[in-house]
């Protein structure tokens, strides 16, 4: 009986098996990818599987002595240096100038054989790059939109990119220094005119991460200008694992979302489809069949097509998962699934079901209140429903009916506001999530604590050149900056603040008026004795804004007040500001000195124009709109998130037409008969559509308001919440145009719906 | 000599069910004339109801014309059918097929809006009317839910004659109801059709058929008998209820 069911209400259960199918698809995507991608990332970067640290030091001489201490410290092994050169010079690629910034080349021998995983993304596969050919790492390719057989001068030589190449050291730009290799040749004649470079990695047979970095520091504190980086295999972790938990941990969580949303469906239409079948039930318990056996009619149809629909769902969501999984990792080494993928879809299966049939018992409880002899007297001459009175009286038009019938089915008009409304907030959400990471480098302020400026101007800070920003009429203001510079940070025992490399940011004046850097809390620092931390550093530290505590920065110690809180996402969120009259007590290198003048333009002055004038008044500078360096950050993150929230967006966008789709064909199969009297009294085709159609267009346009409004109060929370970054951003335009998106889709559906009506002839739909 | 208000010339209505026809209406050729009270009866299968939709533009013919009201319904299209719907004629069904979130007083003015050059007040006066001549006032407010069997159709009824149609359709409309709410309808069409609405009606019930001026019998989906009655008046109901059975019993009734 319960399979005859299905057969007669093919396209109700259809509809449902989609619904629940999307679902469970969008649930065990971002659980699988999630699950997957943490276990693969910990694993890749475990100690054991990549060294602890990876020092980069500029001299032999610094090598040696990090070669001599090892000797000495039973817990440190140095398990490769490479050799490279150090590309700081302005390039070109296929003859088109860029501008330079980190980027080192290691002489390889052969990549299968290195201490670090290196595949081959694109290109040749040899063991090593050949003569006057260099391998680039695939983050740095993406970046600067470099293709296999491109040129790349430097230093007026032209090298040809052999081979795209993934490797750990480069999963993304937030953080890494993107490697490039090529063989002992290339690097020989490299050398001439670039800097020297090595890389050391090292390994401790200690916990952690911290032993290693802090023996680099050790061996060299006599020399801390030999030292250009130090980062360990726990950072690069960091700088992916903190984007992968994000996008895993919001998409599981609107699956969920979305599963209620499900479940409301699901138990609407039961329940709907119940009170239309009440005479039936009358007539089945009058014939002798128990509660239990009428009961298990739907509890069975409904769970097989769950069945189905859940368990589809879950495998396919594979797919999802392979991509976001793909957009993550594609950067690091060639990824596959495991057999967690396998627990985790059939944990998503069992875990829906579950909850599918409670809800679905919860539903049909209602079959027992139900006694054969009033369900007999019901059917056509009467119902249960109490109604209320009409909102409009002496309805006639299209319109007005519409409205009266909204507010007589409240619950049903309640169901559909209800589902529209969490579609449209989920899909205005991950649009404008991908907005705001897209806008994230033009906001610099809020996302990489840089100045908000029009302009960016790095090299000879020279007399000539504040002359320039003084007396140009092209310059409203301008603010000079050390940023992005390492220092080691370390505090008192009890802070938990103790940081090699902590990312510092050193102005003039650090003021919000002038820097726009905006402060979740207290304010930027003033004079040299203050200073700020990031969201980070404090919340795992007992000292908070307003404390004064004692910081040796390094090695020159002192104490300042902590007047601010703020966010960045450089440097996985760790990050200072400080006020430059401490700079130079700290300061003892000439390459820590990374000067950038932020300059703001007066409106309307075009870019290019200001570029033009600059460069030929002032001579040994170099001028972007955003720092090379933040943008490779932000377009990292961008290429990423993008992809992710584009399928996040049309995935919910295809769940609420779903949806709609179901709710229509209900309202149809609910409606036929009505619509035949309607037909029989000699309301038009025309009519009967717009009354439709207008109910729907009402129902959305409520739906679209309170989404709206929700996602208006709540979007700038949730995304510092995800994001760790005040940085959401509110596209006016991707909002508008997903809105008139599902708009236009669910109207072109309600009007799809009104076809068949016209082709029926009144005596069939109420024979129906 | 009688207005012909329905006419129609060959008329066949065939279903098509798996890969076999089933021919319900054969070649049928009929008049139906103004003022009369036509009852078509027959037996179970024999077409009546298909008859009547085909007539009243509830459903298309597979053959033939219709000329309703010197219109050929075969030829018209949607929109024009429509309009004949919503000005000429009116339907009472079995199931009454009252608007359910609508109270009395909606359902039956809301058929008359638009109907001809009547303002809203005026078709709710009129409703109202309508409503107190069936006795119908007291209810006025109340949603089909809250009604009997009798009062939902009389109710019907009443939406049938608030625009003003020149025929009523009936489909066996007391095919629901009780012997008590069955004979309230019968006396409010008996009264209407006195006073001068063209009523058609299928029927199976003997004594909706006594209210007849006019009864056709079909029989396989060919005419197989018309009798003519005359007014309905309530003491010669014995004589027409033996004149009617002889008639059907001569039909194999």
């Amino acid at each position: 009986m319960w399979l005859r069911k299905i057969q007669r209400k093919k396209l109700q259960y259809s509809l449902v098996a989609l619904i629940l199918f999307f679902t469970s698809m969008i649930l065990s995507g971002c659980l699988i990818f999630t699950v997957e991608s943490s276990v693969f990332l910990n694993r890749y970067y475990s100690k054991g599987n990549l060294p602890d640290t990876f020092a980069i030091v500029k001299t032999t001489e610094a090598v040696n002595m990090l070669q001599k201490a090892e000797k000495e410290n039973e817990h440190i092994k140095i398990d490769r240096v490479w050799d490279g050169v150090d590309v700081l010079n302005m390039y070109a690629i296929n003859g088109k100038e860029k501008s330079a910034f980190y980027t080192y080349f290691y002489q390889i021998e052969d990549y299968t054989n290195e201490i670090v995983d290196i595949s081959i993304y694109k290109g040749e596969e040899t063991k090593a790059p050949k003569d006057g050919e260099i391998w680039i790492s695939k983050v740095f390719a993406d970046l600067n939109d470099i293709k296999v057989g491109d040129l790349l001068t430097i230093q007026h030589i032209n090298y040809r990119v052999g081979a795209i190449v993934k490797n750990p050291l480069a999963p993304s730009s937030t953080v890494s220094i993107m490697p490039a290799f090529c063989n002992k040749n290339t690097y020989e004649k490299m050398k001439v005119n670039n800097g020297d470079i090595h890389m050391v990695f090292l390994t401790s047979d200690k916990e952690g991460v911290e032993y290693s970095n802090e023996f680099v520091k050790t061996v060299l504190k006599d020399q801390p200008e030999s030292i250009s980086y130090v980062e360990s295999r726990k950072e690069k972790l960091d700088s992916i694992h903190i984007i992968g938990l994000l996008f895993g941990g919001i998409g599981a969580i609107a699956s969920i979302m979305i599963f209620v949303v499900s479940l409301v469906i699901v138990k609407y239409i039961i329940k709907s489809n119940i009170s239309k079948e009440y005479h039936v039930i009358g007539i089945y318990k009058a014939l002798g069949d128990s509660n239990k056996k009428i009961q298990g009619i739907y509890l069975k149809s409904f769970s097989l097509i769950g069945m189905i629909g859940i368990s589809l769902g879950a495998v396919v969501g594979i797919l999802i998962a392979n991509f976001m999984y793909r957009s993550l990792l594609g950067n690091l080494t060639n990824v596959g699934f495991t057999y967690l993928t396998v627990i985790v879809i059939l944990g998503t299966i069992v875990a829906l079901m579950l909850v599918l049939i409670v809800s679905l018992r919860s539903s049909v409880n209602i079959v027992r209140k139900i006694s054969p002899v009033e369900a007999l007297r019901m059917g056509m001459t009467s119902t249960k429903k109490k109604l209320t009175r009409s909102v409009i009286k002496n309805a006639h038009s299209p319109f007005a009916v519409a409205v009266n019938e909204i507010a007589k089915y409240k619950w049903n008009s309640i169901l559909v506001i209800f589902l529209l409304s969490v579609s449209f907030f989920l899909s205005l959400f991950f649009i404008n999530m991908k907005n705001s990471m897209e806008k994230s480098s033009e906001h610099g302020d809020k996302w990489f604590s840089i100045p908000k400026a029009d302009a960016t101007i790095s090299g000879t800070m020279s007399d000539e050149l504040a002359e320039y920003l003084q007396t140009s009429d092209y310059v409203a203001s301008y603010q000079k900056g050390n940023v992005l510079v390492n220092f080691d940070f370390a505090g008192p025992e009890d802070a938990n603040i103790d940081f090699k490399s902590l990312m510092c940011s050193i102005f003039d004046d650090p003021s919000t008026e002038t820097t726009k850097i905006p402060y979740a809390s207290g304010r930027a620092p003033q004079n040299a004795h203050e200073i700020a931390f990031t969201r980070v550093i404090l919340k795992d530290s007992p000292y908070q804004v307003g404390d004064y505590i004692t910081m040796t920065i390094n090695g020159y110690q002192d104490a300042f007040l902590i007047t601010g809180m703020f966010d960045s996402m450089m440097n996985n969120k760790r990050a200072t500001i400080l006020q430059s009259d401490i700079y130079e007590q700290f300061s003892n290198s000439e390459q820590d000195n990374i000067t950038y003048m932020f300059v703001k333009l007066n409106d309307s002055v075009p870019y290019d124009e200001f570029v033009t004038d600059i460069t030929n008044h002032v001579d040994g500078i170099s001028v972007n709109q955003v720092l090379p360096e933040i943008k490779a950050a932000a377009d990292s993150v961008v290429t990423m998130a993008r992809p992710i929230c584009l399928v996040l967006v049309l995935v919910f966008i295809l769940f609420s037409i779903i949806n709609i789709i179901n709710l229509l064909a209900m309202e149809q199969i609910n409606h036929r008969t009505l619509y035949g009297i309607l037909k029989s009294l000699g309301f038009s085709n025309a009519y009967i559509c717009m009354k439709s159609t207008i109910k729907i267009m009402l129902l959305t346009i409520v739906s679209v308001a309170i989404a709206l409004t929700a996602f208006l109060a709540s979007f700038q929370k949730l995304f510092l919440l995800g994001a760790g970054v005040d940085g959401a951003v509110i596209s006016t335009v991707d909002t508008i145009v997903v809105v008139a998106i599902i708009f236009a889709l669910i109207l072109a559906i309600t009007m799809v719906f009104c076809v068949p009506l016209r082709k029926i002839a009144p005596k069939d739909l109420m024979e129906e | 000599m009688k207005k012909v208000i329905i006419k129609t010339n060959r008329l066949c209505k065939s279903y098509i069910v798996g890969k076999q026809g089933n021919h319900v209406l054969k070649n049928i050729d009929l008049e139906i004339y103004d003022g009369d009270f036509t009852v078509i009866m027959g037996r179970s299968g024999s077409g009546k109801s298909t008859l009547l939709y085909s007539l009243s533009t509830m459903d298309q013919p597979t053959r033939g014309n219709i000329f309703l009201l010197d219109q050929d319904i075969t030829k018209l299209n949607e929109k024009e059918i429509t309009k004949i719907r919503k000005n000429k004629i009116s339907f009472v069904f079995q199931s009454i097929n009252l608007i359910p979130d609508m109270t009395a007083l909606e359902n039956v003015a809301y058929s008359g809006y638009g109907c001809g050059q009547r303002t809203k007040a005026e078709v709710n006066e009129q409703a109202l009317e309508l409503l107190r001549q069936f006795d119908l006032e007291e209810v006025k407010d109340n949603y089909p839910s809250e009604m009997s069997g009798g009062q939902q159709q009389r109710i019907a009824v009443a939406r049938a004659l608030i625009t003003g149609s020149e025929i009523l359709f009936g489909d066996e409309p007391t095919g629901a109801l009780n012997s008590t709410a069955s004979e309230q309808v019968l006396d409010l069409l008996t009264k209407i059709n006195k006073e001068g609405q063209s009523i058609v009606m299928v029927t199976h019930d003997l004594k909706a058929a006594r209210r007849a001026t006019r009864l056709l019998y079909l029989n396989d989906g060919k005419i197989d008998g018309d009798l003519q009655l005359g007014t309905y008046e309530e003491q010669d109901e014995k004589a027409r209820a033996k004149v009617i059975e002889d008639f059907l019993k001569e039909r194999g009734w």
